[in-house]
């Protein structure tokens, strides 16, 4: 979906269980035709990813973790995306804090970010399908991410800046 | 821990390489190392996962299992397919379609690889400070060059996006074809950058050769080691990433094998399971399971074809061959070089197609007399990359064997792990994470992908055992510099 000031980039492998919460989240945004959002999916992040990333002012990350101190009650984080020092680069792939460094040196990127990062906990079988604990999480990411934007207008954002 | 008893170090997962890896370096009494190995710990299950799939889906479903190179599995498994459907021979639009979205793929696979992982490791020296080892400080210290890295991966995508119909997941080679051509405003879309790319290809290749070159000492003498090569090639020896035949030389240059049509691959390769690795160890049948063994990939093909039949690659390729003085290179590090050589290539491959008007043809696909078995080989970004089916009347599968191009290297990544721990690590009283690093480069140099596209957050944590000689744990860490107990 395009269009939108927000950007939603979920990702993770969809055939790898609950690793596909990144995905799933992002194809029920896209059914629900949220308003004022544009989506993407991917397997992970990687350095292109910062182009399109300097071209919005709000950027949500979406994806699974199994982070103990990420969990909550409702199975869910949402926080602003840290900085990238001390983090190390793992595999071909970015961390949102990596990808938003890379966006702002190369691309003046502008944008604030977040990550919603939801608690998973299948990951180990070849499945598209999402254990039953990580579809109540990702509801209740849904829900609180689509009462966040309407309570947070890209152009109350823009209007700040 | 005692400094005097035999013990092995563990170095897990190894870093800016795809998926789950570690090494275990064993150490004999004296800190000498006698052994080292890698160990992927390669996700089991996806053979079962695809049994009982509609040969239709399987193009689609094999991406699920990488996260880095879908698209080789989609042009793999399709390709594959298109023997079960009876078609050996697709239209021109197709082929040609195919072609453009698998040089995509192999471009933007190559580019990630060498500006994002690689060139930190040769710009600021293997000995530089983790935190400089980083694309951030080819960012601060190469602008340019950090900003081209990225947009042609971004180039790559793009030509992906428009002949998979999408940057991942994608669609567009199906069983006997394909579902799209490539329309006059996607054609001119492309256009536009390819001579840049072009231009940055050669760029990235100068980066590649001159540290080769200019660093010749160390090169020669980091994980350079004999071995045979194995790939595809043309009829006429051309290199050719989509389609040929097999060919494998020695380490003298010598033929072992030639023009051998795919198909027949189980006559001429084995696997070997070794019990303390999950990856298999494919060797050549007629040299033995010892000596048998032999490198793919980006390497192994400046190794193995003739000529490149693009003039700007070819130019470079006549310079690496007269560098390696009539003989197959082996410096482990000269994949670099020949990745990018790879890339100029790609990219002269993608405008030579865009110019082409069998793009936008319309005869897509082919229908012939239904098989019950598939097999294919491409060259992927890492190397020759194979898949092999067997479905039912009910067009089910029933059978899959993939071997990737990860596990055809798998005997020269040890090789090259033992080679540089021997050199570097040996009679030392403290492992540093330089050394560690060393070993990195040497194990990074393949692009190994270990077949793993988990990466939920928090799961890479990085964990170090040491083990004695009964192989009973005496010490762990979970920081890089931890290693540092003796």
């Amino acid at each position: 979906m395009n269009g939108g000031l927000t950007l939603i980039i979920g990702y993770g492998n969809p055939g790898r269980q609950d690793d596909g919460l990144g995905p799933e989240f992002v194809r029920r945004v896209d059914d629900g035709n949220w308003q004022g959002v544009s989506t993407q999916v991917n397997y992970q992040l990687t350095v292109e990813d910062a182009v399109d990333i300097a071209r919005y002012p709000r950027i949500i990350f979406v994806d699974a973790t199994i982070e103990p101190s990420i969990a909550t009650e409702q199975g869910f984080s949402f926080t602003p995306v840290g900085e990238a020092s001390g983090q190390p680069f793992a595999s071909h792939s970015l961390t949102p804090g990596s990808l938003m460094e890379l966006a702002r040196t190369l691309f003046d990127a502008r944008a604030e970010a977040y990550i919603l990062a939801i608690s998973g906990y299948e990951f180990d079988q070849f499945e598209e399908k999402l254990s039953a604990r990580a579809e109540a999480n990702l509801l209740n990411a849904l829900d609180y991410c689509r009462q966040w934007l309407q309570r947070h207008p890209v152009s109350e954002l823009e209007s700040h800046a | 821990m005692e400094s005097r008893k035999a013990r092995i170090v563990e170095i897990e997962p190894v870093t800016r390489v795809e998926g789950h890896g570690k090494v275990t370096v064993h150490l004999d009494e004296h800190n000498n190392v006698s052994e080292a190995r890698l160990h992927i710990v390669e996700f089991r299950g996806f053979e079962r996962f695809i049994r009982g799939r509609l040969l239709w889906e399987v193009p689609v479903i094999v991406q699920r299992l990488c996260g880095i190179c879908p698209v080789s599995h989609h042009i793999a498994a399709a390709k594959a397919m298109d023997m079960i459907v009876g078609v050996d021979q697709l239209t021109p639009t197709a082929e040609k379609m195919r072609r453009l979205m698998h040089y995509g793929q192999i471009m933007q696979s190559n580019v990630l690889h060498f500006f994002h992982l690689s060139s930190p490791d040769l710009l600021f020296g293997f000995d530089a400070a983790a935190k400089k080892r980083n694309i951030f400080e080819v960012i601060k210290q190469f602008p340019d060059l950090a900003k081209q890295g990225v947009l042609m991966r971004k180039y790559g995508q793009e030509v992906i996006l428009h002949t998979a119909g999408k940057k991942i997941h994608g669609t567009g080679a199906i069983p006997g074809g394909i579902n799209k051509n490539l329309s006059i405003q996607e054609r001119d879309a492309l256009l536009i950058d390819v001579d840049m790319m072009i231009s940055w290809a050669q760029n990235a290749i100068q980066v590649a050769k001159n540290y080769t070159l200019e660093h010749l000492p160390l090169v020669e003498h980091f994980a350079n080691f004999k071995s045979s090569h194995m790939s595809l090639v043309r009829e006429d020896g051309a290199l050719d990433l989509y389609h040929g035949n097999l060919r494998a030389v020695d380490a003298a240059g010598n033929i072992i094998f030639d023009q051998i049509d795919y198909r027949d691959f189980n006559d001429y390769l084995m696997e070997e399971v070794r019990s303390w690795s999950y990856m298999k160890f494919p060797f050549i049948k007629s040299r033995g399971n010892v000596d048998g063994w032999y490198r793919v990939g980006p390497l192994a093909r400046m190794n193995t074809v003739s000529f490149i039949d693009t003039p700007l690659a070819n130019k470079e390729f006549e310079e690496f061959r007269s560098f390696g003085q009539g003989k197959p290179v082996s410096m482990t590090l000269a994949y670099h070089w020949s990745r990018m050589i790879e890339v100029l290539h790609c990219v002269e491959k993608i405008k030579e197609l865009l110019h082409d008007p069998d793009l936008q043809g319309t005869d897509l696909r082919l229908k012939g007399e239904r098989r019950e078995e598939g097999i294919a080989v491409i060259e992927a970004p890492r190397g020759s990359l194979f898949h092999h089916y067997k479905v039912n009347e009910h067009d089910q599968v029933t059978y899959c064997n993939l071997i990737v191009s990860t596990t055809h290297n798998n005997t020269a990544m040890n090789r090259a792990v033992t080679d540089v721990a021997k050199k570097y690590l040996s009679g030392q009283k403290t492992i540093t994470e330089k050394m560690l690093n060393h070993i990195e480069v040497a194990v990074r140099a393949y692009d190994p992908c270990l077949s793993c596209a988990t990466h939920a957050l928090g799961q890479m944590p990085l964990v170090v055992e040491v083990l004695d000689v009964e192989g009973k744990v005496v010490d762990r860490g979970s920081q890089y510099a931890e290693l540092e107990k003796g």
